[in-house]
């Protein structure tokens, strides 16, 4: 029996028209969305995953991609837990901006977040057309930083649930981690007891867990 | 080399099972989702049952209610030295928030009669005594609405213990979470019951202290940052500046669909800008403005079908600019402040997160930010007002609200812990000393040529000497001021150290033991 839920906020960052939105479609409703309407706004939207005893609830923040809101991307990850920062496979313009969400990511983000690079539109590939991103580049960057990283295609859901089951994983396994570190791991990330993770737990401070409250 | 670290076989099998769909179009605002699954999958409240339960509750109970009936007493109480500013009046009610939170929860969870609380209470008291009671975790972080029992804790002390059934399990699962609902909703009583007081019985009081609005029948959510000019000022500049970008608009010197990238779509303004408009000037409770943002968000997602944020961010920015509200600014930072901000948190966060960006987009826009071509037609006072943005004009405090954390901490002023003392001392101190000038006011000085005259302002200073009679006695006692006194006369308060406060302090308990012994 699953005992606790831990919600992840989960922000989506990439250059516009990469198919953020639409990756988030086909990992909450199964759904994409080429020349039709689609059923469901993706702005904000919410899926749980079960993972083994435990469930996490994503909480997912998309972004403006156009450069003019670049500044203002601050705001949406502010506290988030976990990053996607998606590119196009075949416009290479789009791994540079996704280069440089990256970077500021690990500036100015939340020190633990768990950022995962996705290469999108594989599909594209498949049918012939031409790749722009060498797959060993993105690999590259993501072994550099420290990424999990992904191709994904949410035009046929190639990949796509494996992104989240893979941040799902990497958070499952931080509780753990903090266990051993007595609660608290060296990141300062903690599990509340009832559902969120607190990236910005002080250091020294004991969790609230177990602690009365009245 | 591919980094991506190896993903357990087991789980990606079993991935379409993994993932379970928990997508719904939450309508109701902050409203969590209204049907609820237990965490092995059973559906044990449906979103009627919720509705129901949650619909039966109209008005707070009085206990409850007198809770705010305190917390606004206490708020007219003329105890302090100056008016508050608005980071200091959010604080005071997200801590009456927190309180009332929990007492709502104890409210709730207390022994009832004739309800399946009164058997599982008494159960879990037998059984896991106080330690259940301390293990029972109400950890505020959960802004996800949930509340942990303490069912599935383990308390060796007591030794073996009987457990529950599945089914007494069950039914405390759904009562915990009936009561998160039910807490929810006593919450939004709460915040609206709070507000229509203030707007009821006015908020100033006597004296110097704190002061909201005199005037209460207009109250609207600008009074609260009276005391707070630099959030006036910057709302101000806002409204000045999305004035003349809605101008540039209406005289065709900018076309603003195509700066921002809207989607070429019909868009219905005024209706969707109705939502913004009762936002401001509609009821004053935060919980409800906000719901207006979150109705805004839905009818956006709704009837525009973006897709994504790319097409909402701009959708949002044109329809802020072209229906241009007045107080927009402040009225967003109301709510950040007032809404109690544990229960600000998913989509309620986001979508005042996105007009938060919208305002900041405008706020931020200058002549570089504008094509080319628009420049060269600006009036001088259009380019004035493009020169940089009001962030790099005005500073505002920083507030930071953490979901997870119930203190809010603000970056820019001195740290409650020692602000707060620090603002205690010297309410103590001015007061006393406001009553010591009171004596010394009251004192009627014999007149004759050894009559010198006495300055109260001059006695917070240092003064030369300080006249006092003794009782029967027609003899003047001179008190003779230490040159040490003086040194800190003029310095202001703000820039006192601590130990010079203390100093202060003494010389003051010698002025109270000299007027005593008079």
């Amino acid at each position: 029996m699953n005992t606790s839920v831990t919600s992840i906020k989960l922000v989506l960052l990439g250059e516009a028209a990469v198919g953020k939105s639409s990756i988030v479609l086909r990992f909450v409703s199964n759904d994409f969305a080429e020349n039709k309407e689609p059923t469901i706004g993706a702005a904000f939207l919410t899926q749980r995953v079960n993972m083994g005893d435990h469930t996490i609830k994503f909480e997912i923040w998309d972004t403006a991609g156009q450069e003019r809101f670049a500044s203002l991307a601050p705001m949406y990850y502010r506290n988030a837990q976990a990053a996607l920062v998606v590119y196009d496979v075949t416009k290479p313009q789009s791994f540079i901006k996704a280069r440089h969400w990256v970077k500021e990511l690990h500036e100015q983000a939340s020190r633990d977040i768990i950022i995962a690079l996705v290469g999108n539109k594989l599909d594209i590939i498949e049918n012939g057309g031409e790749r722009k991103v060498a797959r060993e580049e993105a690999e590259n960057l993501a072994q550099q930083e420290g990424l999990l990283f992904f191709e994904t295609s949410a035009k046929s859901g190639s990949n796509v649930n494996e992104v989240f089951l893979g941040i799902g994983q990497k958070i499952s396994l931080k509780p753990a981690q903090n266990a051993q570190d007595g609660g608290q791991g060296s990141s300062g990330l903690r599990i509340n007891d009832d559902s969120r993770i607190d990236l910005r737990a002080p250091y020294g401070q004991s969790s609230a867990a177990g602690s009365c409250n009245c | 080399m591919f980094h991506t670290p190896p993903i357990n076989g087991s789980i990606m099998e079993s991935a379409p099972q993994a993932i379970r769909e928990s997508y719904q179009i939450q309508m109701g605002g902050s409203s969590p989702e209204l049907s609820n699954t237990s965490s092995n999958g059973n559906v044990i409240l449906t979103k009627e049952e919720i509705a129901s339960e949650v619909g039966q509750i109209t008005e707070l109970p009085a206990e409850l209610a007198r809770l705010v009936d305190n917390f606004i007493d206490d708020l007219k109480q003329p105890k302090y030295l100056k008016p508050l500013s608005v980071l200091q009046l959010s604080s005071l009610f997200q801590n009456f928030y927190m309180k009332f939170d929990k007492a709502a929860f104890q409210y709730l969870n207390r022994p009832q009669d004739a309800t399946g609380t009164t058997f599982l209470y008494a159960r879990e008291t037998l059984s896991s005594g106080i330690s259940g009671i301390f293990n029972r975790s109400r950890s505020s972080s959960d802004t996800a609405r949930k509340r942990s029992s303490s069912l599935f804790s383990t308390d060796s002390a007591n030794g073996p213990q009987p457990m529950l059934t599945p089914d007494e399990i069950n039914r405390h699962i759904r009562i915990n979470e009936l009561n998160n609902y039910k807490i929810d909703k006593l919450l939004e009583l709460c915040e609206h019951d709070t507000f229509k007081k203030i707007l009821a019985v006015g908020t100033s009081v006597p004296g110097n202290s704190f002061r909201m609005e005199k005037s209460q029948k207009g109250l609207k959510a600008t009074n609260l940052f009276k005391n707070s000019p630099e959030f006036l000022e910057f709302d101000r500049a806002v409204w000045d500046k999305t004035l003349v970008i809605s101008n540039m608009s209406a005289n065709g010197k900018l076309d603003l669909k195509t700066f921002l990238s809207v989607p070429r779509q019909n868009l219905d303004t005024a209706h969707l800008m109705s939502y913004l408009e009762k936002m401001v000037n509609g009821p004053l409770a935060p919980y409800e403005k906000l719901l207006n943002v979150i109705n805004l968000h839905d009818e956006m997602t709704r009837t525009l079908q973006h897709l994504s944020n790319d097409d909402f961010l701009s959708t949002l920015i044109y329809l802020t600019i072209h229906t241009p509200i007045k107080h927009m600014f402040l009225n967003l930072q109301f709510i950040k402040f007032f809404r109690y901000n544990k229960k600000l948190i998913e989509k309620d966060l986001y979508a005042l997160t996105n007009l938060e960006a919208a305002l900041t987009f405008i706020e931020g826009l200058t002549l570089t930010s504008l094509p080319s071509e628009v420049e060269v037609q600006l009036s001088n006072d259009e380019s004035s007002a493009l020169q940089m943005p009001i962030s790099h004009k005005i500073a505002l405090p920083e507030l930071h609200v953490t979901a997870n954390d119930s203190n809010q901490h603000y970056s820019g002023l001195p740290r409650s812990n020692s602000y707060k003392e620090f603002e205690g001392l010297k309410t103590a101190f001015d007061s006393s000393l406001r009553n010591i000038f009171g004596k010394i006011r009251s004192y009627t000085p014999p007149t004759g040529a050894q009559q010198s005259g006495l300055n109260p302002d001059k006695v917070a200073n240092g003064p030369e000497n300080l006249l006092t009679q003794a009782d029967g006695d027609t003899a003047k006692k001179i008190i003779s001021i230490p040159d040490s006194w003086r040194t800190l006369g003029n310095r202001e308060f703000e820039q006192l150290k601590v130990s010079e406060l203390k100093q202060i302090f003494e010389n003051y308990q010698k002025l109270l033991d000299a007027l005593d012994n008079r």
